[in-house]
């Protein structure tokens, strides 16, 4: 029982603080691309191949005037950039990082919990993250802010129903929606990106859109919008956005290689937790390399995108995998 | 031994805690030089007027119709995940149910609910 209790107390604190330096070391990933890609060297100055970098960032964030502006909903305009995080966190919990290992006589599960209905709970929380951004563009009474929150909002329900059709397929061929029931079933099944390629797309590209990430970052578009949601907030506060952001980032690859990769199946060579890390890896390398290459879309193209093509293409894969599924094909 | 909700709702407070505490990590650290129009709204140097809350139609016509498909999908997922033990039978009753959304999806696409102009 005490056991238990300290495996799981240690298990939160490792989760949590291997998320905030994993997003740490995403910006600098994500700028050290951006400037090869750009044919530049990116910052490299702050440490040995500027591996600083974040902790000065982060230092120069927590040392700058926290404003409050005149107009601005005091208490939500506090709790929203808190409420964004908190659902950024939230949704790693069901994520298995890695194959159990044995430790102290037991059997420790890298996730925090494997409850029967994971993935709801996965997707549960990352539709929450829309109100903190909203509420954060509501509170600041801002013209850009609330344009940039309300345009966040429509967008991310809107690629949220192609997402949850387009996971449909992995939950019939999975025959459940624990997560760790999930790599398992691959285990047997061989990995579902092979069966489910169509879905995958979809996912990943709704999974851009739900991180507001390039070619989808309308709700920060700053040639029209200054900076969108977070217009108005300084200090701390807006490097939490940041934050959600990357975590975002991280855990919706971690998703997309849970449910289409395998999660950590690999050859024995390396140990699981490796091979799952280095799929992220890959995931996030897509996401840096898309935001290089792609110019944004404009707004009611980006609509329609979704209503039209991603929401009739996912549901037509669906009946087609439910087909096969239940033996009718 | 914990069962999976406790151990979510254990995660779950210690997520928000922390990111509650960081909230506050620039009142602590940041200077507090109050003065100027730091506190005045930006936008672009015009002049705001209070109070900003209004947008477009358009917003509540995509959450509405988000409302009514994606209760729709919802109810799959159960259905989804015991689907090779409803064999036939359960693909037919669910293909009967998703005819019915494919032709409120196609009514609402064909009034032009989803075209943003």
């Amino acid at each position: 029982m005490i056991l238990q209790l300290v495996i799981l107390i240690v298990k939160v604190i490792l989760l949590i603080s291997l998320l905030m330096l994993g997003f740490a070391y995403t910006t600098l990933f994500e700028r050290r691309l951006l400037g090869f890609f750009q044919l530049r060297l990116g910052p490299n100055r702050v440490g040995p191949f500027g591996l600083m970098q974040p902790l000065a960032d982060g230092l120069k964030m927590a040392l700058k005037e926290d404003l409050m502006p005149a107009l601005a909903d005091k208490s939500v305009f506090r709790l929203a950039p808190v409420f964004s995080l908190f659902a950024a966190l939230c949704v790693d919990a069901v994520i298995p990082f890695g194959a159990p290992i044995h430790l102290f006589g037991t059997a420790i599960s890298l996730d925090i919990a494997n409850p029967s209905i994971g993935l709801l709970i996965a997707f549960a929380f990352s539709s929450l993250g829309i109100y903190g951004i909203v509420l954060g563009g509501w509170a600041s009474q801002n013209k850009y802010s609330l344009l940039g929150g309300i345009r966040a909002s429509a967008q991310m329900i809107s690629y949220e129903l192609a997402m949850g059709l387009s996971v449909m397929g992995v939950l019939m061929l999975a025959h459940t929606a624990s997560m760790e029931g999930i790599v398992l079933a691959q285990k047997a099944h061989g990995w579902f990106f092979v069966p489910e390629i169509i879905p995958f797309l979809i996912y990943y590209i709704t999974a851009f859109a739900e991180t507001n990430r390039t070619p989808f970052d309308l709700p920060e578009a700053e040639s029209e919008l200054v900076a969108g949601y977070h217009t108005e907030y300084s200090g701390f506060r807006f490097a939490m956005y940041y934050i959600a952001e990357y975590i975002n980032m991280i855990t919706v690859s971690g998703i997309a290689v849970t449910l289409f990769f395998g999660g950590w199946l690999g050859p024995s060579f390396l140990p699981p937790i490796i091979w799952f890390l280095l799929k992220v890896g890959v995931s996030m390398f897509v996401f840096v390399w898309v935001r290089a290459t792609f110019p944004r879309f404009r707004y009611d193209k980006l609509m329609s995108f979704g209503w039209k093509y991603l929401v009739p293409a996912a549901l037509v894969y669906f009946v087609a995998t439910a087909a096969f599924v239940s033996g009718v094909l | 031994m914990f069962t999976n909700y406790t151990a979510l709702l254990i995660y779950f407070i210690v997520a928000f805690l922390s990111a509650f505490g960081m909230s506050f990590i620039s009142n602590l650290l940041g200077p507090q030089a109050p003065g100027g129009l730091k506190k005045a709204t930006y936008e672009s140097g015009i002049a705001p007027e209070a109070p900003v809350g209004y947008f477009s139609v358009r917003f509540y016509r995509v959450a509405m119709f988000f409302m009514i498909f994606d209760v729709a999908v919802m109810a799959l997922y159960p259905w989804a995940i015991s689907l090779t033990d409803l064999r036939q039978a359960g693909f037919e009753k669910a293909v009967f149910f998703l005819v019915i959304v494919a032709f409120a999806f196609a009514y609402v696409w064909n009034r032009g609910g989803f075209q943003w102009d």
